[in-house]
């Protein structure tokens, strides 16, 4: 266990913690955009910034808290003017690259400053439509469309954590964007929809009617249950997984209603048999289940 | 480790147990989901199937030692638990992807829409009420040892 002050209350932390998850536990409010508990931190969006100071003197240091770790004796404040500038400036800058977000807009308000000047007019944040095959369809067929890319990098580092690496950011400075190699439509998406379900402005737009998906400029058809007809995953990614996971292609398509009422078929059939509590039990999930 | 005891033969078809599970987890729900949660008894984690016999099914998540779910998920949310044996999502990492659900052979596990989030029998964390509401023994929970 690791003592460290935070905003001068002494907190325990475990080793390698980072000071995000400690000031979280500990009931803080740290704003954050670029935030995904399951891919690494990068340190891009810069709103969860905290200010550290090593000895009991000198000059503190504003450090994004995704980065920092623990260490013993650490001086955290969550709230001190030079945060709250850092933040104000941030949420500025980015507001500039994605004005539509209403995830931005909100930390907007909820930072202060100069940042909810330009926050005025509301708009409607963009929504994703996720699932069902009856869905809105998209008012553009382009895919940057969407509320404004902040350049987060969640989507980029989820599509890598999934083993398709399909999508990175393109290009430098101003003209840096989130696309497929050379800013084609990426050859490698599958079509999961993960990147645009993760993502915090709502930039990434995915339109899915008439059992087709459409996302990153490209359009993928939707297998559909062999059972019910209700469209279940992008062909392309359910050929790629049922590859991996030695699953055939029907049985991973089915969705999980007609899944659920088949396998009822065969365990409601089986024969009872004694178990060591004496129950009556019919057995079907030997081999498979505790 | 926590077992629940599903017989079919024994079940009357009454659904106690859906009722009872909405119930157990409209709390945690609510809490998890800051206030969006609560009372939905269109999804539970235990459901009873009619077959084309008229038999009664109840089907529920039956934790596999091989759990398909846990190797389709690439973001590392699906995580069994050590005291109850049950495999849980974490909220947090979980993408929705929905591999897990697309994986199970069973149809165990699905995506609430409303939430949105991947839902699948937890055994209530060690406590389940679908065995403590069930009138006729067909679903029994038992504690092994580890």
């Amino acid at each position: 266990m690791i003592e460290l002050r935070l905003d001068g209350e002494l907190v325990l932390a475990s080793e390698g913690e980072r000071l995000l998850d400690v000031a979280r536990r500990v009931g803080r409010r740290i704003p954050t955009l670029c935030d995904h508990p399951a891919v690494e931190p990068e340190g891009a969006c810069r709103l969860c910034v905290v200010e550290v100071r090593d000895r009991a003197e000198g000059p503190g240091r504003v450090v994004p808290s995704c980065l920092e770790r623990v260490q013993p004796g650490l001086d955290v404040r969550t709230v001190t003017q030079e945060v709250k500038l850092v933040r104000q400036t941030v949420v500025r800058l980015l507001l500039r690259r994605a004005p539509e977000s209403a995830a931005l807009r909100s930390l907007a308000e909820e930072v202060g400053g100069k940042s909810s000047e330009a926050v005025r007019e509301p708009t409607e944040p963009a929504e994703i439509n996720w699932g069902k095959s009856s869905g809105a369809v998209w008012a553009s067929e382009e895919n940057a469309g969407g509320a404004g890319c902040v350049l987060c990098g969640i989507c980029t580092r989820l599509c890598a954590a999934a083993g398709y690496d399909a999508i990175s950011i393109q290009g430098r400075g101003a003209e840096a964007r989130v696309s497929g190699p050379g800013g084609e439509p990426p050859e490698a998406c599958t079509g999961c929809g993960v990147c645009a379900r993760a993502c915090p402005t709502g930039h990434i737009l995915l339109a899915e009617s008439g059992g087709v998906r459409r996302i990153w400029g490209r359009r993928f058809e939707m297998i559909r249950c062999g059972g019910c007809g209700e469209a279940t995953l992008p062909r392309e990614l359910a050929e790629l997984e049922s590859r991996r996971l030695g699953v055939t292609l029907v049985e991973l398509t089915h969705c999980p209603t007609c899944k659920r009422r088949s396998s009822a078929e065969k365990f409601g059939e089986l024969p009872a048999r004694r178990t060591r509590e004496g129950l009556s039990e019919s057995g079907p999930m030997k081999g498979v289940a505790r | 480790m926590i077992r629940l005891h599903v017989s079919p033969k024994l079940c009357s078809g009454c659904r106690s147990c859906e009722m009872a599970c909405s119930y157990a987890h409209a709390e945690v729900e609510a809490r998890v989901a800051g206030g969006l949660g609560g009372l939905r008894p269109g999804l539970p984690r235990v459901r009873v199937s009619v077959t084309g016999t008229r038999a009664f099914v109840p089907m529920l998540c039956f934790q596999c030692d091989e759990a398909r779910c846990i190797g389709a998920c690439k973001y590392g949310a699906l995580e069994r638990s050590l005291r109850t044996g049950a495999i849980e999502v974490n909220e947090e990492r979980c993408t929705l992807c929905g591999l897990c659900a697309a994986a199970c052979p069973f149809g165990n596990m699905e995506l609430e829409h409303s939430r949105p989030a991947m839902v699948k029998c937890d055994l209530c964390r060690g406590e389940p009420a679908c065995a403590k509401f069930c009138p006729t023994g067909a679903l029994r929970g038992a504690s092994l040892p580890r």
